[in-house]
């Protein structure tokens, strides 16, 4: 039971089922902060473990596990659950790699698997049943996931184009009249190196952080409509019309949540692959 | 005649990405109206200069996509 | 003469919203139709694109604006 809803709410929730005339407890920003399991004590800092942390590592090991069972023995003839992996990473290195960063982009295979899978399997946390809680909601993980991207977008440019040439490359667009170059270079450099990794955490983050609140949302009026026991007559019939469709709309959501999971964990790592063969190659 | 062949040449450049183009806009506004935010507060009349700078600012990026786009007719 | 009608809290983001549809709107004919273009004469794929990202371009400023428009008026 810890383990399930031990987050701080910000409003109390005081309705029980059957209680007339309580007010909707509307999830808000609350049920994405939980109450640590336990804490460690590192003198300056401490450590909390909560559900989120155990659901990363949960993904950590799975992703890990797999990987490392499929890659252990590798056949030339693939079988068994080799097979199926390589699915997946052929998926990555066809339609993400190729098609981005052509053939000298198979070094960075590897990986950009491992960029997709893991965030899919974090996001798919948020439909498993006893975990229902996406673990790219919490803001810090996909800011350490863009952080680890933009280190090693700038260490591939700095390193291929020199470190003044890389600069140099980004601040100065080609193609644009000469004396406007002041004006157009803080705009540049400020959209390379800033907003790039910015707007990939943040999308990522908003796409699940807005999921899992539609789906709490629906989910939590299902079970109040149902509760409207000081109505008779007619007008509970309207209260359980209005739960059996907020229950149908929170299935709904869920299939469109799916989609959405793999679609980001695609996205982000389809960006990835953009930005490290933007440093591979000069623009032009 | 659709060339067949899947060319990496053929990925989006910078001048075609749609996220960049966001977020090269987006870089105008903080640049610019920044900017102009320092200036208001010198002169006292803040909101002026933080819309003309914002203006200003996408204004220069939407200048720098269209030439970036190379679009000959 | 009383208030019959108040919306309190936070009106930037209703303000961004209301100023989304239209963008939202555009950038969805404007994709929608540069994709049947393509779909038509395929060859003529680059030509397309440009203009299409363009037209985007030009319709992402806007909602950006209204996204920019409370900081620069709010209180």
């Amino acid at each position: 039971m810890i383990f399930l809803a031990n987050f701080i709410s910000l409003a109390e929730v005081t309705c029980k089922f059957g209680d007339t005339a309580c007010p909707f407890p509307a999830p808000g920003a609350g049920i994405f902060v939980w109450k640590p399991l336990t804490s460690i004590n590192l003198g300056i800092t401490t450590i909390d473990i909560t559900k989120p942390v155990i659901l990363a590592l949960i993904s950590t090991v799975i992703v890990s596990v797999v990987f490392l069972l499929a890659f252990s023995r590798p056949k030339l003839v693939p079988t068994g659950i080799q097979n199926v992996v390589e699915v997946g990473y052929l998926f990555v290195r066809d339609n993400i790699a190729r098609e981005i960063m052509g053939k000298d982009g198979d070094r960075f295979v590897p990986f950009l698997t491992s960029i997709f899978f893991f965030v899919w399997t974090m996001n798919v946390m948020a439909i498993i049943p006893v975990a229902q809680f996406p673990v790219t909601s919490k803001f810090a993980f996909p800011v350490v996931l863009a952080v680890i991207v933009w280190l090693i977008y700038m260490f591939l440019g700095m390193k291929n184009q020199g470190v003044v040439g890389y600069f140099k490359n980004i601040a100065f667009p080609p193609g644009m009249p000469i004396g406007i170059y002041p004006l157009l270079t803080p705009i540049e450099l400020l959209s390379t190196i800033i907003i790039r990794p910015v707007t990939l955490a943040i999308r990522l983050f908003a796409n699940m952080f807005a999921g899992h609140l539609l789906i709490t949302v629906f989910t939590v009026s299902a079970w109040y409509l149902l509760n409207l026991s000081n109505f008779v007559g007619i007008v509970s019939v309207i209260g359980y019309l209005g739960s059996a469709v907020s229950f149908f709309v929170t299935i709904v959501l869920t299939g469109f949540e799916m989609f959405i999971q793999a679609l980001q964990a695609f996205i982000f790592t389809l960006l990835t692959a953009v930005f490290i063969s933007s440093s591979l190659h000069a623009e032009h | 005649m659709v060339s067949e062949q899947k060319n990496f040449r053929n990925r989006k450049t910078t001048s075609d990405d749609p996220w960049a183009i966001v977020g090269r806009l987006i870089s105008g506004i903080l640049i610019y109206g920044g900017l102009g935010w320092l200036i208001g507060s010198w002169f006292n009349k803040v909101e002026m200069f933080v819309a003309a700078g914002s203006i200003l600012g996408i204004g220069l990026a939407l200048y720098m996509t269209y030439k970036q786009l190379n679009i000959k007719n | 003469m009383s208030i019959l009608a108040e919306i309190s809290g936070s009106l930037g983001s209703i303000g961004y919203g209301l100023a989304a549809i239209g963008p939202g709107v555009g950038i969805g004919i404007i994709f929608g139709n540069g994709v049947q273009a393509i779909a038509r004469q395929p060859e003529a794929y680059g030509v397309i694109r440009q203009n299409m990202i363009l037209g985007f371009a030009l319709a992402e400023a806007l909602a950006l604006i209204g996204f920019v428009a409370p900081f620069v008026f709010g209180a």
